[in-house]
């Protein structure tokens, strides 16, 4: 009886394929993010022609050596996460949360930059509901921001549980699936950057 | 030889930090290539170059999206069923995009 526990508890995480229901869940979450954004980008796509004709729009508004920063940023935040993943492998937890905390220092640095951006552009009268341009533009990049924040508070979140003491070596799926999150993020910003910001439209 | 085995696939599921700051090196590189083009192409401003110019930002976003997938988020050495996952939802997405831009922009 006592073994037959044992090996329940043992293969607690078990599965079928061999992956945990964790990391499982996380991808398809991604998956189905893909299409959310991918939906929004779009939207952006198809009315940017438009938006050449605006008094005030993309042209006059985008600061692109700004959004450069920002982006320059962002990726290097997702550096930041993989060495602290790589430190917590190791077995370094004082490394681990100086890494996870620079990565959330440079999301709130991102999140800083853009509000700078937006209050920017409502200074200029663009709001949600101005014209199209500010509609597709705060609704894409918007969406964005809020899944950095919830970013932000989940490394956080982490930090908090390492300084407790409640993330060990063998916690490092917990860490690994955050970091999905946040590299997710990343190359969501990665695609917004260019077709947002980049690629010039006629 | 056991042993070196062992090693080589415990090294293959935990990329080393010299491997992520190359990728970090690769993805830096890449946006300022990208932010030079945009800039380089403000001189010409002709229709070729502005083709030119969206055609190479593509790519290159491409390459960056695809070393962070791989390496970042450990695709390359992950089990491929997140691989596939992750492209279905990315192929719905494609379409969907396609079909939306061809309903709201061409039709």
């Amino acid at each position: 009886m006592a073994s037959t526990d044992h090996h329940a508890g043992h293969d607690e995480h078990a599965t079928t394929t061999g992956i945990t229901h964790n990391k499982m869940m996380m991808w398809s979450f991604l998956a189905s993010d893909c299409m959310f954004f991918g939906t929004l980008i779009m939207m952006y796509m198809v009315y940017r022609p438009d938006m050449a004709d605006l008094e005030i729009g993309p042209n006059q508004l985008l600061d692109i050596p700004f959004s450069s920063l920002m982006t320059f940023v962002l990726l290097m935040s997702s550096l930041a996460f993989v060495l602290g993943l790589s430190a917590l492998q190791r077995g370094n937890h004082a490394g681990m949360r100086i890494w996870l905390s620079t990565t959330a220092l440079m999301g709130l640095l991102f999140l800083g930059g853009e509000t700078f951006e937006y209050l920017k552009f409502y200074d200029e009268g663009i709001t949600i509901g101005s014209n199209i341009f500010g509609t597709a533009y705060f609704v894409t990049t918007g969406f964005h921001k809020v899944h950095v924040a919830i970013g932000v508070i989940w490394l956080l979140g982490l930090v908090l549980m390492s300084y407790r003491g409640r993330l060990g070596v063998e916690n490092e799926e917990k860490v690994e699936i955050a970091g999905l999150y946040w590299h997710f993020v990343d190359i969501v910003w990665i695609v917004i950057f260019t077709f947002v910001f980049l690629v010039p439209y006629r | 030889m056991t042993d070196h085995v062992d090693h080589s696939t415990e090294h293959a599921h935990h990329p080393s930090d010299r491997t992520y700051l190359k990728v970090g090196a690769a993805l830096f590189i890449l946006t300022a290539v990208e932010i030079a083009l945009y800039f380089v192409e403000d001189m010409f401003e002709s229709a070729w170059s502005l083709y030119l110019l969206a055609a190479s930002l593509i790519i290159l976003s491409s390459i960056k999206f695809v070393l962070v997938v791989m390496y970042y988020m450990h695709l390359k050495w992950d089990s491929r069923l997140f691989t596939w996952f992750f492209l279905a939802g990315m192929f719905v997405a494609l379409a969907i995009i396609l079909a939306m831009m061809a309903i709201y922009r061409y039709y």
